[in-house]
């Protein structure tokens, strides 16, 4: 996994924590569950399914993304 | 009855969710390309077509020669940039390997400090395979 990746999963850890505790714990497992898959995926070196990596990144975007949404509506609804 | 038919329902679904996946192919610039040891001068990606044991029994490697200039080309205008070790390289057009152009000084001078900052192009050529394959060789569409 790229690193930029890794930072931006860990971004959205923290902002998760911030915005909503009850929905937090939801995402902050899917995420997580994403890396290790992708870690251990990645972890078979030549044998790495690549397609299957690309795919788990996929996901992980889609949660970063709703992630994303919701901060814009708490910070929506905040004003 | 009921019973029965709850617990066969319940054993289906679990032995799908057991069943590996299989991933197509993604088109190129969704493609994660690696260098692999068996696959000396190019970029692959893989996918597995069948599962034994959750174990992959079948790969499917699509492959990428970069000692072709037209798949150099095509690799470069889709705009691949490649982690090699940590650096950023892109793909060379011209030759087969990777160019990345650094920011070097050959004076030491204190006082030609703003001066001798010169571009120097760092290349790593396709054929050093295995150190493209010891620094973990990633491409992905920047």
């Amino acid at each position: 996994m790229t690193e930029l990746i890794a930072s931006a999963l860990a971004l959205g850890n923290e902002i998760v924590k911030l915005i909503n505790a009850k929905e937090a714990t939801k995402y902050i497992d899917k995420m997580n569950n994403l890396k290790m898959k992708i870690y251990e995926e990645e972890k078979k070196g030549d044998f790495c399914n690549d397609a299957r990596v690309e795919y788990l990144q996929g996901e992980l975007r889609i949660i970063l993304d709703t992630i994303t949404q919701m901060v814009v509506q708490q910070l929506a609804g905040s004003k | 009855m009921k019973l029965i038919l709850t617990w066969i329902i319940s054993l289906l679904l679990l032995s799908c969710n057991t069943t590996p996946t299989v991933y197509p192919h993604s088109s190129l610039s969704g493609q994660i390309l690696r260098v692999r040891q068996a696959y000396p001068n190019k970029l692959t990606n893989t996918s597995c077509l069948s599962y034994k044991n959750q174990a992959c029994t079948n790969f499917d490697t699509i492959t990428y020669d970069l000692k072709d200039d037209n798949v150099r080309n095509k690799l470069v205008d889709i705009g691949f940039i490649c982690d090699i070790a940590g650096k950023r390289y892109r793909i060379c057009r011209e030759k087969p390997g990777y160019c990345r152009w650094e920011i070097a000084c050959k004076h030491h001078y204190w006082y030609w400090m703003f001066a001798c900052k010169e571009h120097e192009e760092t290349y790593i050529p396709a054929s050093n395979h295995q150190f493209l394959v010891d620094a973990k060789t990633e491409c992905r569409k920047r």
